[in-house]
């Protein structure tokens, strides 16, 4: 099975440099964002969080360890001010799946689910909509 | 000479296969369920102050004739217990329908925690503190064993 950590990077990645993920991108900038509100989970800090929107990788759990596929559950959180509501989210979300088509990882299979719809998180105090996916590998 | 085939005997067993596997699965989803209310019990992604959303975190099997309508009043209990005369936050005991719809030949299993803000858990703070989700995520695939361990047993 390829390293985890190697999957999780090559997933990351796709946004945050990779040319799948230039439309991305390119839609971050025309909302005064960029490429650096594109981070990580761990990466969080809550007194200082990158321009918004912002684009957060939470890995999560692992499962179908006792069996020969393994799937990792990534979501990408997608974050906004709380006077923009969800509008600008509600673009960005297509762009993000289009940037991952199912074989985008080399050894791996990607399957978004379905988007949580519109929340509100109150610990960031940010209008927030997460996309959440599979990824299989063996 | 005609060649006559009896099909009854054939047909009964099928009957008795399905009506054995069927019960299987229910064996097997009850066992799933308490392995995924173990497991969620267990997290270490919150430490809780008044042990409501622990307490009341309860798995259990839906599906024809059963809607889980004892469970959840059994989580319910749970949660108002340990929240009784608890001021360390504004949470509430809370039972919501889960919104979950089964076709009439479909059986499943709920995990939940019946607070106001075990959703908060879930989501907020880049889902910090959820658990439910992982849970279900981390262990499906061993509940799906579980269930077919079930139906081995029943078919040996």
């Amino acid at each position: 099975m390829r390293d985890p950590a190697d999957i999780k990077a090559a997933f990351f990645a796709v946004l945050k440099t990779d040319a799948a993920g230039a439309a991305v991108r390119a839609q971050l900038v025309t909302y005064g964002s960029s490429a650096a509100s594109i981070i990580e989970k761990e990466d969080v800090n809550k007194n200082s969080l990158p321009t918004p929107p912002l684009l957060v990788l939470a890995w999560g759990a692992c499962g179908g360890g006792r069996t020969e596929v393994n799937r990792f559950l990534p979501t990408w959180w997608l974050y906004d001010a709380m006077e923009r509501r969800w509008g600008r989210l509600t673009v960005l979300v297509p762009l993000i799946r289009a940037a991952y088509p199912k074989a985008a990882l080399v050894s791996c299979e990607i399957d978004f689910l379905i988007d949580a719809g519109e929340q509100t998180d109150r610990a960031l105090n940010m209008r927030a909509k997460n996309l959440p996916c599979t990824v299989l590998t063996r | 000479m005609p060649f006559v085939i009896d099909d009854k005997g054939l047909y009964t067993g099928l009957d008795r296969l399905l009506a054995t596997i069927d019960e299987a699965t229910d064996t097997g989803l009850e066992r799933g369920a308490d392995h995924l209310e173990a497991v969620a019990q267990a997290t270490t992604a919150y430490v809780g102050m008044s042990g409501a959303t622990r307490e009341s975190t309860t798995a259990y099997v839906i599906g024809p004739g059963k809607d889980g309508s004892t469970e959840a009043a059994e989580g319910l209990a749970a949660a108002q217990a340990a929240l009784a005369g608890f001021s360390g936050h504004q949470g509430q005991p809370l039972s919501q329908d889960s919104g979950v719809v089964l076709g009439s030949d479909q059986k499943g299993i709920i995990l939940t925690s019946f607070t106001s803000y075990v959703d908060i858990l879930e989501r907020e703070d880049v889902a910090d503190k959820a658990f439910l989700g992982p849970t279900l995520a981390s262990e499906d695939t061993t509940v799906t064993q579980i269930v077919a361990e079930a139906s081995r047993e029943a078919l040996r």
